[in-house]
């Protein structure tokens, strides 16, 4: 057993496996890198999209909305007002990154929740402005 | 010439130091990311926000994590605990939430799985360190060459979010801050020069000179994403990177 892990810690270390192990990260985060321009991503003209390993924090378009119901959903805990419910102050918060996402909690509500009630959004767009609107919900 | 760069690099993956660097930056970097999985579990961070979907495949996933990264604090078979970090993390990304910030955790884990690490004071290879500050570098260079885009560099990324958490948040920005910049055209300013920092961060991580300096920029930047934009875990582990893995003098050996 002994011998196993010190032949298993004999191969870790050795250059080839390091030459491999850095060239699997390199090329997977520059293949990712190059699949945001193979995607429509170009510097000052247009956006990225969401690539796993491309490091897009922060570049994407996005969009968000207060997402609200009256009156509020008959959930198990108690009454349910808003999205900001099932959010912690800190880190951790229900969101989605385009109103379709935030129309598409709404529509899961619907479903899931056999009573009428209103869906209120109000977004906040990139181009400074804001938005209200509502979806009934039968 | 060929045979020669192989020569360099096999003499780099050998050459030694001693590992105190690694070694406290392998405990800081695992005790953050336990602290972010235990409150995620405690109060139902991410589980929350499944809307419905398999929250116990969530929950079994973080409970192995947790336990993965006691092994790692605890020295248990730290280099396999390290690759199982890498492992399931890489499966909360894939099956459940696709964040940067888990596959970074990814990145720095699955290197980390690499290293033979005895104790603070027992030699370490160099080429560990090297890789982990070079995976930061071009994270900062990937990111602010994908910030050159209209939305970001308008500001309209950044008014999107300052505003949201402000209006549907509740987010206690003091007074000034809200008179002065939850608007496009402070946004816009901002915004390009957060891109300026983030590429002068790749270019000082790979220089790894002026470590204190370095420093206060990586926290200058996450300090303002954690308070203006709610965004904690992936920057303070960044600035532990930062902190632990630079040399502090000329001499040490990169």
């Amino acid at each position: 057993m002994r011998n196993a892990c010190a032949r298993a810690r004999e191969i870790l270390d050795a250059p080839s496996f390091v030459l491999a192990l850095l060239l699997l990260l390199g090329l997977g985060q520059a293949a990712a890198l190059a699949l945001q321009f193979q995607e429509g991503f170009r510097p000052f003209q247009t956006a990225p999209g969401r690539v796993a390993l491309s490091w897009d924090m922060f570049a994407t378009h996005i969009e968000r909305c207060s997402l609200g119901w009256d009156p509020p959903l008959p959930a198990a805990e108690g009454p349910f007002f808003d999205l900001r419910q099932k959010s912690l102050a800190l880190e951790w918060q229900a969101i989605a990154d385009s109103r379709n996402g935030y129309r598409n909690i709404a529509a899961w509500a619907c479903s899931h929740y056999h009573q009428p009630f209103h869906a209120l959004l109000h977004c906040y767009l990139p181009n400074g402005k804001e938005e209200t609107s509502a979806i009934e919900c039968r | 010439m060929l045979s020669n760069a192989a020569e360099r690099f096999r003499a780099w993956c050998i050459q030694s130091e001693t590992g105190g660097a690694l070694w406290r930056f392998r405990f800081a970097f695992t005790a953050l990311w336990l602290t972010y999985d235990l409150a995620d579990l405690i109060f139902h961070g991410t589980a929350s926000i499944l809307f419905g979907s398999d929250a116990h495949g969530l929950f079994t996933l973080q409970l192995l994590l947790i336990g993965a990264q006691f092994l790692v604090l605890a020295n248990m078979g730290a280099r396999l605990a390290c690759f199982l970090c890498f492992t399931l993390r890489l499966a909360e990304a894939k099956f459940f939430f696709g964040l940067n910030d888990f596959y970074y955790y990814c990145a720095m884990m699955l290197l980390l799985s690499s290293v033979s690490l005895e104790g603070p004071g027992q030699p370490a290879k160099v080429w560990p360190r090297s890789a982990l500050l070079a995976q930061m570098a071009w994270m900062y260079f990937a990111t602010a060459l994908l910030k050159l885009n209209p939305d970001w560099l308008s500001g309209g990324h950044l008014f999107v979010r300052q505003a949201y958490l402000a209006g549907g948040q509740g987010w206690p920005y003091p007074g000034f801050y809200t008179a002065c910049c939850l608007n496009l055209g402070a946004a816009s300013a901002l915004a390009k020069l957060g891109v300026l920092a983030e590429f002068t961060m790749a270019i000082l991580l790979t220089m790894k000179r002026w470590p204190r300096l370095t420093l206060a920029l990586g926290f200058s930047i996450h300090l303002f994403a954690a308070l203006a934009l709610n965004v904690w875990f992936f920057g303070a582990s960044m600035v532990l990177g930062t902190y632990f893995l630079l040399p502090r003098s000329s001499t040490e050996p990169t």
